[in-house]
């Protein structure tokens, strides 16, 4: 249950990071992606600018990050449905939180794109399915 | 209106979350794996149900066979059974966490919406689209396709990608990955291009 509330905590702060700054407004993304505004960019590069000497020194590691004959073709994918809905994975969920209702709609169908990766990939992949994360 | 918290105050709260998670949880934040492992609950169930399995009979097997080497070597009164019987050691299989951990992160990052909304004044059920959307996407059943369409991309891109914003981004570009990077690039550079070409069409 300690795994759980930790859990849930970060869930929690992700939220309400991604809500105040303004991740989850579509004006916002959609002005970062047209390079009009690059706030949004600041802050996602000064996240992983202040990550990079704590996950040095925790030596945080799920095992290599595999680069797979999919991580140039799926972030393209990802980075078109990014741009037409403003809603990466975190922020649809949050999104809906805020009360979003057209975030319904972003974030089924990524649920059930998410389903519907794993047999693709079966039928027509070789490589094997890495994943970060988890 | 709010004025949406400075940029910096935003990575800070995106750095807290990474290094949380590490600290917390002894991994790297992940969003689309996180998802992916939620909807995966019945072969999670079935992975626990199986590893379970595998110890008990892996400890049960192992005692046996030692008893049955013991006993052939020294006699069978060496393998008379302890007063106390010892504990079994186990094997320590690497453990993941059950999908509900999982699926306690994605709840709350729905109710950090709300805090956030409520922090900005702005709680409520909003059905309106936000007026870039509508301006590049008039037509409401275009709306729609659009919303479902670049949905089914996310869900399908990040899996094929092995991850989204967090985990190739943020987790993957601070550990200086190359998968990290390289997937970081594609897909914030084909979000730009697309977006300017959509803006340069539509507009």
């Amino acid at each position: 249950m300690k795994r759980h509330g930790t859990s849930a905590l970060l869930g929690l702060a992700l939220g309400v990071t991604l809500s105040v700054v303004g991740f989850t407004d579509f004006n916002a993304v959609h002005q970062m992606f047209a390079l009009q505004d690059f706030r949004l960019l600041f802050t996602f590069m000064g996240g992983v600018a202040l990550l990079v000497v704590p996950l040095w020194f925790m030596k945080a590691s799920n095992g290599p990050m595999a680069l797979t004959p999919g991580t140039v073709p799926g972030s393209l994918l990802f980075g078109a449905g990014w741009a037409l809905t403003g809603a990466c994975p975190g922020v649809a969920f949050t999104q809906l939180g805020e009360g979003q209702m057209w975030a319904l709609v972003s974030l089924s169908a990524m649920l059930v794109g998410t389903q519907v990766y794993p047999v693709l990939h079966r039928r027509f992949f070789r490589w094997p399915m890495g994943s970060c994360g988890v | 209106m709010f004025e949406y918290v400075p940029w910096w105050a935003g990575s800070l709260g995106l750095a807290g979350v990474g290094v949380g998670t590490v600290w917390g949880l002894g991994r790297t934040l992940g969003v689309s794996g996180s998802v992916a492992r939620v909807l995966d609950w019945r072969g999670d169930l079935a992975r626990q149900k199986a590893e379970a399995a595998f110890e008990a009979m892996n400890s049960a097997q192992l005692r046996a066979a030692m008893l049955a080497a013991t006993a052939a070597e020294f006699g069978i009164d060496a393998v008379k059974p302890p007063e106390e019987p010892e504990p079994i050691a186990h094997f320590e299989v690497a453990k993941t966490d059950p999908w509900t951990v999982h699926a306690a992160f994605l709840a709350m990052l729905v109710v950090g919406g709300l805090v956030g909304a409520l922090i900005k004044g702005q709680a409520g059920i909003r059905t309106t689209y936000a007026a870039s959307f509508s301006a590049l996407f008039p037509s409401p059943v275009v709306q729609f396709m659009v919303l479902a369409v670049g949905g089914f991309c996310v869900g399908v891109g990040t899996r094929m990608a092995g991850g989204c914003t967090s985990g190739l981004g943020l987790s993957g570009c601070s550990r200086l990955s190359k998968a990290g990077f390289i997937g970081t690039a594609c897909f914030l550079g084909l979000a730009m291009a697309f977006t300017l070409l959509l803006r340069s069409v539509l507009l």
